[in-house]
């Protein structure tokens, strides 16, 4: 990584294909220039409403490119990023027109005759529609795995706790620290889900309807 | 009471601030939110520490502090300044608190 000039230098065993340099390669690279630039950078994903931008937090495997690729398909709710999702001046900022599925996944019905297989045959990619180029952050939601669908707010308490873990690099970029602040502010729901397909689907169901 | 390095023991009327740089807050319903830059601490400060740390922000003393909690939350004395040093305590074991006259 060389600071100074703005450039991201990635250092790889061979050279990565297009497809992967779009992604998963291009959102950390996208990410530290943004950090760089004094503005936040999170592993997340979001999309926009009629009031603004939503950023759907969650781990490794936590379902945000499935909730995100059924929110595209089923509602009429425009994606603005999947993997990345940067702050700047309290705005998101959209990101590259595309969604990787697991292959198999959860939305494995959905997908079945569309995009194309990237990332080692282990993806689907699905072209997202256009969107606008930035909204104005108004939430942020944090996706969990549980027994049963629950969707509840989470108090002012429990918000930095909850945005700080998906800091792009954690600690060791700084960004803009009033930026989570900011986003701290914001309302927060705490979205648990059981896994499968009707899981998805209630919860994609109950997130659509809660910003709707 | 050591509040901060430099400060020692510290009378009521000691000056007590909040360090003023890098270190960000906001105020949600009535709570503060706090983002210490340096060392990535967050806080979460509930209502009746937000009073006190606003008073900490603006520049204050133990005294002042105990004061407003007492008569804010109809305290005795003596429970309110157990209450601000358990604060003043904490802010500045997390190196918070300057002293308000630098």
């Amino acid at each position: 990584m060389l600071r100074g000039d703005g450039r991201a230098l990635f250092t790889f065993p061979e050279m990565p294909r297009d497809d992967d340099l779009l992604h998963p390669y291009l959102a950390p690279a996208a990410a530290l220039v943004q950090l760089w630039a004094g503005n936040e950078a999170l592993h997340g994903g979001s999309f926009a409403t009629a009031a603004g931008a939503v950023a759907l937090l969650a781990e490794k495997n936590g379902g945000k490119s499935t909730t995100l690729a059924w929110l595209a398909a089923e509602r009429p709710i425009a994606v603005l990023s999947d993997d990345l999702v940067v702050l700047r001046r309290g705005s998101v900022l959209s990101g590259p027109r595309c969604v990787d599925l697991r292959e198999g996944g959860e939305l494995g019905f959905l997908a079945l005759d569309q995009g194309r297989i990237v990332r080692n045959m282990d993806r689907r990619r699905i072209t997202l529609p256009d969107a606008p180029a930035h909204a104005p952050l108004i939430a942020t939601v944090v996706l969990r795995w549980g027994r049963r669908l629950r969707l509840e707010t989470a108090p002012p308490a429990d918000r930095l706790r909850e945005l700080l873990p998906h800091r792009m690099f954690g600690h060791r970029v700084s960004g803009d620290p009033r930026a989570i602040l900011q986003a701290a502010t914001l309302p927060m729901l705490i979205l648990a889900r059981p896994r499968g397909e009707a899981g998805l689907r209630d919860a994609a169901i109950a997130l659509a309807d809660y910003f709707s | 009471v050591v509040y901060s390095d430099g400060i020692g023991w510290a009378p009521e009327s000691a000056p007590l601030r909040l360090r003023s740089d890098d270190l960000h807050w906001q105020t949600v319903e009535g709570e503060v939110l706090a983002l210490d830059a340096r060392t990535q601490l967050y806080l979460a400060v509930n209502k009746p520490g937000a009073g006190l740390w606003d008073l900490l922000a603006r520049g204050t003393s133990r005294a002042e502090l105990i004061e407003r909690l007492a008569s804010e939350y109809n305290l005795a004395p003596d429970r309110a300044g157990g209450d601000v040093d358990r604060m003043l305590r904490e802010l500045s074991a997390q190196g918070l608190l300057t002293d308000a006259e630098r």
